[in-house]
């Protein structure tokens, strides 16, 4: 034990059968037809304010009754929690395979995306696994762009190093040369955002203006990445261990809170909003109703417009017989947030208060809101006279506060580090000024000599060094003599050259059609269209990072389902359909020219 | 568009000079026999030039300057370069630079012209092709007619047989055995040839080769070797045993001059560096963790993933516990019953879960990284 912590733990002891929920009891009620007990454990739920009993519907998913189809037990599965993504999904494949029913399946898949943001753990799930797929994207696309745009130019840079040491220099030295420089900044601990600072300076030295706004927006959209997407996906990574007492809370209000769950909201009660929250709600569902209004009169002193205290405080004032002061509240709820289940409650209000024609009139607001909700609060008043339902909280507000509780700098750092695990790295201004400041360098240095280029007709290196005038109109001598200046020249020589570049031209044509398919942001490139080539470099990356297993930061806790899988899949198919068009784009306007 | 093209199994190298010569033909013959191409240019069927085409513009020509030792490597390879970069003819740079007169440019040229056409007379096999087109040259005047050179040549190659097996090989050295003077047809003869010969004879000096003697001697492989069979002949030169050879210097080839120090350096030193980088710099700098100011403890991303870990499994109990009624015995039941993945057991820290169960209660630890 001494090796064990208690990182996570469920309930240490499970309530006595007199203590258990109601909807607990109900599920509990085997000898029922499954439909009745789904209802009836729906039922006695939302008697409690709760829309959601996860555990059921997990269970109905993995081990059904006997006799029992996929599609009936997806279906209840929805109806106990339809908030639980993985359940929508689980319809929406029984649809599909079983019902053959491809719209309505594809109306539930749509209904498990939705559910996802609805969902406390699949929305955290998603953020940081999405987020850290779409920062790696980012990242790797940017970086590979900055890559490939200096890949363009590195003859010419590695020619001109070169140069520095010894004008006779071997071509395979030179690029040795280069390649050092430009790991130096990796190898003294930068990493590959080392390597860019090195690409940053080449491409300021050799690249057009284009390249240079390009490479800047590559620059944002890697810092971006290291410095907030990765941080998003931290703080969401973090959150399921960054705050007990929210986490408690959020247990409590699902019904399943343990006295350890229990024990943490009295602790933090007293200085903790969300704790004393979660305890009032916990007070009304066990009888405690003096209790329970005094903690909501308290709540309500701090939070006076919060709709959900509102519902719920006027619940207990319902309750106890101050009809008039239950009224008002479910009124000054409304007046902030309209609400099928407030509305609901303020016609059963008007129901105690015998008034028929309010009654009427709350009733038909709630049904125009959410019919389906009214039906089933309906069915439960017509067992429980004048029931009322409290209203769960948002799971923005929780989400919010374990997205801002949890020191999540470390899993930042640490998903960063690959990239960068250097100073460089530390924060986004320090980032985005060491590439700047390369990219600034060498856009200076450019202005300071006349850099080498390959000769646009037969790709021939040339050197303003050693090739001369013919250097800066940007074609060689041979080919400058070829199509400007014949005086002189050999007519032989001449057809050798000219049928050496028509050779030259169908080898690159065929290699760059292959390149183009192959390689991302080549056929942009190619057409000089470097905006297109970094959004499909950006796309290709999106791809990988989606579709393979390397964007999956975290195993899903069995919430989102193949909800998730959905998501990361329509993201990789968009990036998909992206850097096809965009290839398929630049080749067709290649073949046009 | 070639305006003549054929194999030379079929229609003979003869008949091709015939056909140009009789036609009057401007353009420019390829022959191409197992790789070696050689280009023959006719001005109104008469020869212009004839060279192996090389991979380098003018390199047969550049071969034969620096082989006879008309021009040093290193000036010849700077020639060549701005020949290749210019479009223009080797022979028109040199006399541009003043490297050579003209008339002993024009001989070598000649001399690589005879030479080249003596070795396609001898090919039966290999591919043609004819291209008529305009043919720029300054040798006006000097231009042999089809016809003649093609008399020529075949009596050459007709009567290389008769002496050819007097010289074993290109590579045998001859050492003289007598002298000059004894020799009748000095004694007897005059003339060019005789001038010929004689420079042939003060050549041979046991240790240059016969290659090199052609070379040096500037008449071409056949008369080179007919003066060697003669001189044999007569007993005047003996070729040397191959053991008794000292190692024959080497000829002359184009190729980049000798490094210097400095040279050798750059060459060597970048892929040192980066050499070294690779191996010892880069997997040191992949070790660091503090270079962010932020001292990262234990394993953050583990830990964080870990708590998503023990979510599921907690899950997949609660589910366990709403399906059957009860605690699993253990946490296998969840994967013998379908509620979790084997491997969602194996969490990231590497140890197992510390699962137990009482009558009525459950207690699930993760392991800490």
């Amino acid at each position: 034990m001494a090796a064990l912590a208690a990182v996570a733990l469920v309930p240490v002891r499970a309530p006595a059968a007199e203590e258990l929920p109601g909807f607990v009891r109900a599920w509990g009620q085997v000898h029922l037809p499954l439909e009745e007990r789904v209802e009836a454990t729906r039922t006695a739920a939302l008697e409690l304010g709760l829309r959601n009993v996860e555990p059921g519907a997990r269970a109905l998913l993995v081990n059904p009754p006997r006799g029992t189809s996929r599609f009936d037990a997806a279906r209840m599965a929805v109806r106990l929690a339809p908030d639980l993504p993985a359940a929508h999904m689980a319809l929406a494949r029984a649809l599909w395979v079983d019902e053959l029913s491809p719209f309505a399946g594809t109306a539930a898949a749509v209904d498990a995306v939705l559910a996802l943001g609805r969902n406390l753990e699949a929305s955290l799930w998603l953020h940081a696994a999405a987020g850290y797929a779409a920062a790696l994207a980012l990242a790797a696309g940017s970086i590979f762009f900055l890559g490939l745009l200096v890949f363009g130019v590195a003859r010419g840079a590695a020619h001109d190093l070169g140069d520095r040491l010894s004008t006779q220099t071997p071509p395979a030295s030179r690029a040795a040369f280069l390649a050092s420089v430009l790991l130096l900044p990796a190898a003294l601990g930068e990493g590959v955002l080392g390597l860019c600072l090195g690409l940053l300076v080449v491409l300021g030295a050799y690249g057009t203006r284009r390249m240079w706004i390009s490479a800047a927006v590559a620059v944002l959209l890697l810092t971006g990445s290291l410095h907030g997407l990765f941080d998003q996906s931290a703080r969401a990574l973090v959150a399921l261990e960054a705050d007990i007492v929210a986490l408690a809370a959020h247990t409590a209000e699902h019904g399943l809170a343990t006295p350890m769950h229990l024990a943490r909201l009295e602790r933090a009660a007293e200085t903790d909003p969300l704790a004393a929250r979660a305890l009032a709600t916990g007070m009304k569902r066990t009888g405690d109703l003096e209790g329970a209004d005094a903690r909501y009169a308290a709540l309500l002193q701090d939070e006076p417009d919060d709709p959900v205290l509102l519902n719920n405080a006027a619940n207990v004032r319902l309750a106890l017989g101050d009809t008039d002061g239950a009224i008002a509240m479910y009124r000054s709820a409304l007046g902030r947030h309209p609400s099928a289940t407030t509305w609901f409650n303020l016609s059963q209000a008007w129901g105690v208060a015998l008034n028929v024609i309010e009654l009427d009139a709350a009733l038909a607001e709630a049904q125009a809101l959410d019919p389906g909700l009214v039906q089933d609060l309906s069915s439960i008043q017509e067992r429980a006279v004048h029931f009322v339902a409290d209203v769960t909280a948002p799971s923005d507000l929780l989400r919010g506060r374990l997205l801002a509780a949890g020191d999540s700098r470390g899993a930042a750092i640490a998903m960063a580090r690959p990239v960068a695990p250097g100073r460089l790295g530390r924060d986004p201004l320090t980032t985005v000024a060491a590439l700047a400041a390369a990219l600034a360098l060498g856009i200076g240095l450019q202005s300071r000599f006349r850099p080498s280029q390959e000769c646009s007709r037969c790709g021939a290196l040339v050197c303003p060094r050693c090739h001369g005038a013919a250097a800066s109109r940007g074609v060689c001598e041979a080919c400058d003599r070829l199509l400007n200046r014949k005086e002189g020249t050999d007519p032989t020589l001449r057809s050798r050259h000219a049928e050496q570049l028509a050779r030259r031209e169908a080898r690159l044509a065929r290699l760059g059609f292959v390149a183009a398919l192959l390689v991302p942001g080549v056929a942009p490139l190619r057409r000089g269209r470097v905006f297109l080539a970094l959004l499909a470099c950006v796309a290709a990356a999106t791809v990988i990072a989606f579709a393979g297993p390397v964007g999956r930061l975290a195993p899903d806790p069995l919430a989102a389902g193949g909800a998730g899988d959905l998501i990361f899949v329509g993201v990789s198919l968009l990036a998909v359909s992206v850097y096809v068009g965009v290839v398929a784009h630049s080749l067709l306007r290649r073949e046009g020219a | 568009m070639s305006a003549l093209r054929g194999n030379l199994c079929d229609f003979g190298i003869a008949e091709v000079f015939q056909l140009i010569g009789q036609q009057r033909k401007t353009g420019v013959l390829e022959i191409d026999r197992d790789g070696q191409r050689v280009e023959l240019s006719f001005d109104g069927g008469a020869v212009v030039m004839a060279e192996p085409v090389t991979a380098v513009p003018d390199g047969a020509l550049a071969d034969l300057l620096l082989r006879c030792g008309m021009l040093t490597r290193d000036v010849i390879v700077e020639l060549q370069q701005e020949a290749a970069t210019s479009l223009r003819r080797l022979s028109a740079i040199v006399r541009e630079h003043g490297a050579l007169e003209a008339a002993p440019l024009a001989r070598i040229e000649d001399l690589l012209t005879q030479e080249t056409i003596f070795q396609v007379l001898a090919w039966s096999d290999g591919s043609f092709a004819f291209t008529a087109r305009e043919v720029e040259h300054d040798r006006e005047g000097r231009l042999l007619a089809a016809e003649q050179i093609l008399m020529d040549g075949l009596r050459m190659v007709d009567e290389w047989k008769t002496f050819a097996d007097q010289v074993p090989s290109e590579k045998t050295v001859f050492q003289r055995t007598g002298r000059l003077e004894d020799w009748d047809a000095v004694r007897e003869g005059s003339g060019a040839h005789l001038d010929r010969a004689k420079r042939v004879f003060q050549l041979v000096d046991g240790r240059l080769s016969v290659r090199r003697v052609i070379d040096l001697a500037r008449l071409g492989t056949f008369e080179v070797t007919r003066i060697l069979a003669e001189l044999r002949r007569a007993g005047l030169v003996e070729p040397l045993d191959p053991s008794q050879v000292p190692e024959p210097k080497a000829p002359p080839v184009l190729e980049a001059r000798r490094p210097r120090a400095r040279d050798t350096l750059a060459a060597v030193l970048p892929l040192l560096l980066l050499a070294s980088l690779a191996v010892t710099v880069l997997p040191a700098a992949q070790g660091r963790d503090a270079e962010a100011g932020y001292v990262l403890k234990g394993a953050p991303l583990a830990r964080a993933r870990s708590a998503y870990e023990t979510e599921g499994v907690r899950k997949a109990l609660e589910a366990y516990q709403f399906s059957n009624g009860r605690w699993p015995d253990s946490l296998d039941e969840l994967v013998s019953d379908g509620f979790l993945e084997a491997s969602a057991l194996t969490p990231s820290a590497g140890r197992p879960y510390y699962y137990r169960r009482w009558e009525d209660a459950a207690v699930l630890l993760a392991p800490r990284h």
